[in-house]
């Protein structure tokens, strides 16, 4: 009995501490019932905001690229590339070529011969060093004077027609100053892809050769037999659906 | 007799600590709470702002999305163009027109010669068949070929079998690598 009373006398003496205690228990259970989810929660979405706000800025650069950017005249200039490099084999635009390389150098080809090939697209040689440009390879014999010649072999790469690569030459001197090369070399198609970069994705920037040969496409006329790019979407996986 | 006893317990003095403590306890856990509501409403009032910013944001995105979205056709016009000229440009880059080197071997034709044949490979390995119309000649081609060698035009020259015929016409052949300048 004795005991209780002192107990109870004790607790009185001290009672402003033991409350401060109790409340300052308290205080720490209320905190992390309710305080730290809050600031953790402040915390997720100040992070999530700053790669919102990064991800606003590049859909606004984005955005307003393509607003300024004259869709007409990459649509005009991707009729002049796909001329020189094409989206299918299409052997009639490289037996024009020859015809033209022909007619403007002055030398008789002889024979082009083109590897006919696997019909599918996917099966057929990619390139080691075009990225994923496709092949054809090409064997053909070509007779004239060694300017005529000289021009000849420069012009497969004038950018006017199919461009042609030579793989390797054998040069025959004739007589009356005239001769025979034998070339084998190749002739390249890309294909349009399937897979399109999603509307988030950043436009890539053209980079200095891109640009030399945008400004080479862009200050031609248009070929007549170029393809109409006119419904190239992106934004979605399939550009056929 | 009478007796008294005395039921009132003498109160012991408290230790000046205690006394100081009985004050800053309270005051102490009193500031604490006044902390704790000013934080807690603090961070309300923050998280409510930044989820509005944060669907301000969102709904801008989406914005911007739709608008760029409207113009995808022009998107893949412009994509496909840059693809087709990097494949195009690294083409055009590895090009070899083989016209200098075919000048070069022409040149040698002017030393009395007679090229048949050269034929090269991408690597630039050539071979020559030629014939030449006297030894002087011959000597001549050494002469010429060793200042190729020297400008660094052409290298590893080799000559292969040499054979003359009735007519005193010697008949090689040669083979060298022809610099990367050359082939362009």
């Amino acid at each position: 009995m004795t005991s209780l009373k002192q107990i109870t006398s004790r607790v009185k003496e001290y009672e402003y501490i033991i409350a401060s205690v109790i409340g300052l228990v308290m205080l720490i259970i209320l905190s992390s019932i309710f305080l730290l989810p809050n600031i953790s929660k402040s915390n997720e979405i100040f992070f999530q905001k700053t790669q919102l706000e990064d991800t606003l800025n590049r859909l606004k650069k984005k955005k307003s690229a393509l607003e300024t950017m004259d869709g007409d005249l990459y649509r005009q200039t991707l009729q002049k590339v796909t001329s020189v490099l094409p989206v299918s084999r299409d052997y009639v635009s490289l037996f024009s070529t020859i015809d033209r390389l022909s007619q403007v150098t002055g030398v008789l080809i002889d024979s082009p011969s083109f590897q006919f090939g696997v019909i599918s697209t996917k099966s057929a040689n990619l390139i080691s060093s075009g990225g994923s440009a496709y092949t054809i390879k090409i064997d053909m014999s070509v007779e004239g004077t060694t300017v005529q010649i000289n021009n000849f072999m420069k012009a497969l790469a004038d950018l006017q027609g199919r461009i042609i690569t030579i793989d390797t030459i054998q040069w025959s001197y004739l007589e009356n100053s005239m001769n025979q090369i034998s070339i084998s070399g190749y002739a390249y198609y890309y294909p349009l892809g399937n897979t399109i970069a999603s509307v988030r994705t950043p436009l890539p920037e053209m980079d200095k050769g891109q640009k030399t040969l945008f400004d080479q496409f862009s200050s031609v006329p248009t070929p007549s037999n170029a393809g109409d790019y006119s419904d190239i979407q992106t934004g979605k996986d399939d550009l056929f659906k | 007799m009478k007796r008294s006893i005395n039921l009132i317990l003498t109160k012991q003095p408290q230790s000046p600590i205690f006394r100081r403590l009985n004050v800053i306890f309270p005051v102490v856990t009193g500031l604490f709470f006044f902390l704790f509501i000013v934080i807690y409403i603090g961070s309300i009032v923050y998280l409510k702002e930044n989820q509005k910013e944060y669907n301000s944001i969102n709904d801008e995105i989406a914005e911007n999305e739709k608008a760029i979205d409207s113009q995808k056709n022009k998107e893949g016009v412009y994509r496909y163009t840059l693809s087709l000229l990097t494949v195009l440009d690294q083409i055009v880059s590895a090009f070899q027109s083989y016209t200098p080197l075919a000048q070069e071997i022409s040149d040698l034709n002017s030393l009395g010669l007679g090229i048949k044949t050269f034929g090269t490979t991408p690597k630039g390995d050539v071979s020559i068949s030629l014939t030449a119309r006297s030894s002087d000649s011959l000597e001549q081609l050494v002469a010429a070929l060793k200042q190729r060698d020297k400008d660094k035009k052409f290298s590893e020259i080799k000559a292969g079998g040499i054979s003359r015929d009735n007519e005193g016409v010697y008949q090689l052949s040669l083979s060298f690598k022809a610099a990367p300048s050359l082939l362009k």
